[in-house]
């Protein structure tokens, strides 16, 4: 059965990848009645600062992948967004 | 491979919609795929289908060979980083001591006027250095932590002499930030700080008030204007508690705060929670209340204070790792911010002596989402992060009856079609 296209709106977030060696996964924390604390590593890696937008972080939609790419000492493997180990960065 | 029961089909107008909790995507369908796959029920073997529908479903989580594997890869990911090891994340309290009563205010009774010693201080110290963590982030809570200005101070300086790698942030009511102290914000490696306002001037001051009735608002201002003058690096998170008395004033403080044009400044909006026993506060807004008011914030002012659309980061409370740890002015230990100054919740000393396994125990592995039937069924499972431990550990000891779910949960469809919606502009 021949079907029409798929148009991604959000695409999806970056696997989890099981394997040996992996880096260690940052801490982060979710503070109270949606008070979202950010791990430094993706503090420093967010671009804007705007309200409205998710606490320190900016637009979700680059989060994953500016943070594996800013910060590869956290993923073991980083060759794009499909290949980071430590799932949600 | 199977139809994932972690799919949503949604239709909205003329709009068909796929999302897919397991990798958090959503896209837009033409109409014959999505009669197509709504014919499928979880768990469907998916055949005869086009290659390259196939791959994209497969891509997105929509088609998958297990839901059982990939629910595992999600829980051994929180695992991972629950008991990841490699910095302190530490609450220090110099003081509980506050020169606000507000009437919400969770703290419960203790000593007020105590104030960190010297000695406590050292014994911090001690206990970061035996801990081995090259890392430490800080942050300053209360009771009012400028109350305890010089332990800040001095702890800072201690800590700096460490040669670590340190950050700090500041919960803090405002009203005492000098210029004094706002110089010194930098060196005090304090990058953040989280300051309430609950409205404009008058319902502000009718909640946010001195010990003797005082007003606040105009000298939190004042001083906000002063952080951005002479450390305009700072980040100024501005929480708005609200219930129903205040939730209408939320839209004008807003304005008013944009209107300041400030780069550094953010505005949430945090309802507050009934956090007593019978938890049966009129005044709290529930989460239909909660939700109706995040959706005409966006239809009547085009605001999006809360996502609509769940993050991709599935961070979990910090109160689930060892490393979180919450240090009271006389060094005793507390899991939680909302056990601060409550005897019972004490699990440690400063000293590194456990006293209360129990309490430890709770915050590190006690309602456990993925232990939870009702969690386990739930399709946001794989973005939810189990919503708040300390309400979910009260509620598996009977002791609580609020839903600890996010609020996506009770709105989805519609959310995800407002965040569909505000991609394509079409309000």
């Amino acid at each position: 059965m021949k079907l029409a296209k798929i148009k991604l709106i959000e695409q999806p977030r970056p696997q989890v990848v099981l394997g040996i060696g992996e880096t260690e996964s940052i801490l982060g924390g979710l503070v109270c009645s949606s008070y979202r604390f950010c791990d430094d590593a993706l503090k420093s890696s967010c671009t804007s600062f705007d309200n409205g937008k998710d606490s320190f972080c900016g637009d979700d939609k680059d989060l994953s992948h500016v943070l594996c790419s800013s910060h590869a000492s956290i993923c073991s493997s980083y060759k794009g967004e499909a290949t980071c180990s430590t799932y949600s960065f | 491979m199977k139809w994932s029961k972690y799919n949503r089909l949604i239709k909205s107008q003329n709009n068909y919609l796929l999302y897919n909790s397991l990798s958090n995507s959503f896209a837009e369908l033409d109409s014959d795929t999505y009669y197509f796959l709504k014919q499928f029920k979880p768990g469907d073997e998916i055949e005869k289908i086009d290659e390259s529908l196939s791959l994209e479903l497969s891509r997105i989580k929509s088609i998958v060979t297990s839901d059982d594997i990939e629910l595992a890869k999600i829980k051994y990911a929180t695992l991972k980083r629950r008991f990841s090891n490699g910095k302190l994340l530490l609450t220090i309290n110099p003081t509980l001591d506050c020169n606000f009563r507000c009437p919400y205010c969770f703290e419960g009774v203790h000593n007020k006027k105590l104030v960190m010693s010297e000695s406590t201080e050292d014994k911090i110290i001690s206990f970061i250095k035996t801990s081995g963590k090259r890392r430490v982030d800080i942050t300053w809570f209360g009771g009012e932590p400028l109350m305890g200005y010089k332990s800040i101070n001095r702890l800072t300086n201690k800590l700096l002499a460490l040669n670590i790698q340190y950050d700090a942030s500041i919960i803090t009511n405002g009203y005492l930030l000098s210029d004094k102290i706002i110089k010194s914000l930098h060196a005090l490696k304090i990058q953040s700080l989280q300051i309430t306002l609950d409205g404009h001037a008058d319902i502000h001051d009718s909640r946010r008030c001195l010990k003797n009735g005082g007003k606040t608002f105009d000298r939190i201002i004042k001083n906000i204007k002063r952080v951005n003058e002479l450390s305009p690096k700072t980040k100024i998170n501005i929480r708005v508690n609200l219930d129903k008395s205040n939730i209408d004033c939320f839209p004008a403080l807003y304005e008013f705060l944009h209107s300041l044009n400030f780069n550094n400044l953010a505005i949430f909006p945090a309802f507050v929670n009934d956090s007593t026993e019978e938890e049966a506060n009129p005044c709290v807004c529930n989460d239909i209340e909660q939700s109706m008011f995040l959706i005409r914030l966006f239809r009547e002012k085009g605001l999006i204070l809360h996502p609509f659309y769940p993050s991709s980061l599935r961070l979990e409370c910090a109160v689930r790792n060892i490393n979180a740890i919450v240090i009271g002015p006389e060094g005793e230990l507390y899991k939680c911010w909302q056990d601060v100054g409550n005897a019972d919740k004490i699990y440690g000393n400063i000293s590194g002596i456990v006293t209360n396994e129990a309490v430890l125990l709770d915050y590190l592995m006690a309602g456990d989402p993925f232990d939870d039937e009702e969690c386990k069924a739930c399709m946001l499972l794989p973005i939810c992060t189990g919503g708040c431990p300390y309400e979910r550990i009260k509620r598996e000891k009977n002791c609580g009856i609020k839903n600890p779910c996010m609020l996506l949960k009770h709105s989805l469809d519609e959310f995800l079609i407002l965040h569909y919606n505000s991609k394509n502009n079409s309000v």
